[in-house]
């Protein structure tokens, strides 16, 4: 917008353009910055962050960490087998295949779940909750793109209220929003 | 070369930081001075972010991509900066952001370090008023002159869009001084 446009379009704030902004600095404020900056002050500012471990821990923590936890959780640490029974190989084996049999039921039985049931209110404090995060463009993705024209959403809006509402929204993202 | 780019190279080199980095204090601190002085309004805030932006900038340097230029950069720096400033301190008041800058208009009639008249007391006031990027494209248009392309860069908008939000804000600052 140039000078004459601005006149056009806004006399009174054209009226004042040569004004500047009435804001002043203490005298001599910009003589001084570079040494304020690089003194030995703000020189420790400048220091790049000691990459030295500032934090140790207690002679042997880690060693007796897995035990202590064990402890605390009421599992009787497991004896350590000295030697390599083929009998107990199979068992093993077995085992491992029957929790991964069970994993698979669950799997399937989570998916046949009925979510109609969940109240809308169960549904929101999951969310909260678990501070899920959701893309814009994936909630997008989940509405069709006329089913706007099922609410009469801008029935009640006026020209002007658009106008507002365009001018405070980053034109950006909603050029964006609306490619996708 | 030019001397963004040396200066740059300067500052990434462990036998010249220092020297570029004084040298680039000495260029860029009045113009980013007065861009985040419009922003947060007040000179000691104003200097304490303007430090914090050089400190970034020295530390951070090592990061910057030569596609773009080291002068938007830094701007975009200074922005952030200034902004996350006025968000701080907005938290720790427990204030809005707005309610904030409107006190922080409202003190411009007691700080020495202001000089503008009525009019352009009003024009701050106004300023106020609008949505955060609106002030931004509206303060670096209006009173800094700065290029359309330019401010693209540092604000990371299109063109297009800044020209949109130039317009909004001139219309809502006429009608805001037409009627007081």
């Amino acid at each position: 917008m140039n000078p004459k446009e601005l006149h056009k379009t806004a006399p009174r704030l054209a009226q004042i353009s040569g004004k500047g902004n009435g804001f002043t600095v203490p005298e001599g404020y910009f003589d001084t910055l570079e040494d304020q900056l690089l003194s030995p002050q703000s020189a420790t500012n400048l220091a790049p962050p000691s990459k030295q471990a500032v934090f140790s821990v207690p002679e042997g923590y880690f060693e007796c960490l897995e035990k202590e936890v064990l402890k605390k959780a009421g599992i009787q640490p497991r004896p350590v087998l000295t030697h390599r029974n083929p009998g107990k190989m199979w068992w093993a084996m077995a085992a491992a295949a029957a929790v991964l049999i069970s994993c698979l039921i669950n799997v399937e039985t989570l998916d046949n779940n009925d979510f109609t049931a969940l109240t809308s209110d169960e549904i929101e404090a999951w969310f909260s909750e678990e501070q899920t995060e959701i893309e814009t463009d994936y909630l997008a993705s989940l509405f069709d793109e006329d089913s706007l024209d099922n609410h009469r959403v801008l029935s009640d809006v006026s020209d002007e209220e658009v106008i507002d509402y365009l001018g405070e929204q980053d034109l950006d993202k909603l050029l964006l929003t609306n490619e996708n | 070369m030019n001397k963004d780019e040396r200066l740059a190279a300067a500052l990434k080199d462990p036998s010249t930081k220092e020297g570029a980095f004084r040298e680039l204090i000495t260029l860029y601190k009045e113009r980013l001075y007065w861009h985040i002085r419009k922003i947060v309004r007040n000179h000691e805030d104003s200097d304490d972010v303007l430090q914090n932006t050089f400190i970034k900038v020295f530390k951070n340097i090592q990061h910057f991509k030569e596609t773009s230029k080291l002068y938007t950069w830094m701007y975009r720096i200074a922005t952030n900066e200034a902004i996350s400033f006025l968000r701080q301190q907005a938290k720790k008041q427990l204030v809005s952001v707005e309610e904030l800058q409107y006190a922080a208009v409202e003190n411009l009639s007691q700080d020495s370090l202001y000089t503008g008249d009525q009019i352009q007391l009003l024009l701050q006031q106004a300023i106020a008023t609008l949505p955060q990027k609106q002030q931004l494209v509206f303060n670096m248009k209006y009173f800094d002159e700065m290029k359309y392309r330019e401010m693209a860069d540092i604000l990371d908008t299109s063109v297009g869009a800044l020209k949109a939000s130039y317009f909004h804000a001139v219309k809502k600052i006429e009608k805001f001084l037409e009627s007081h």
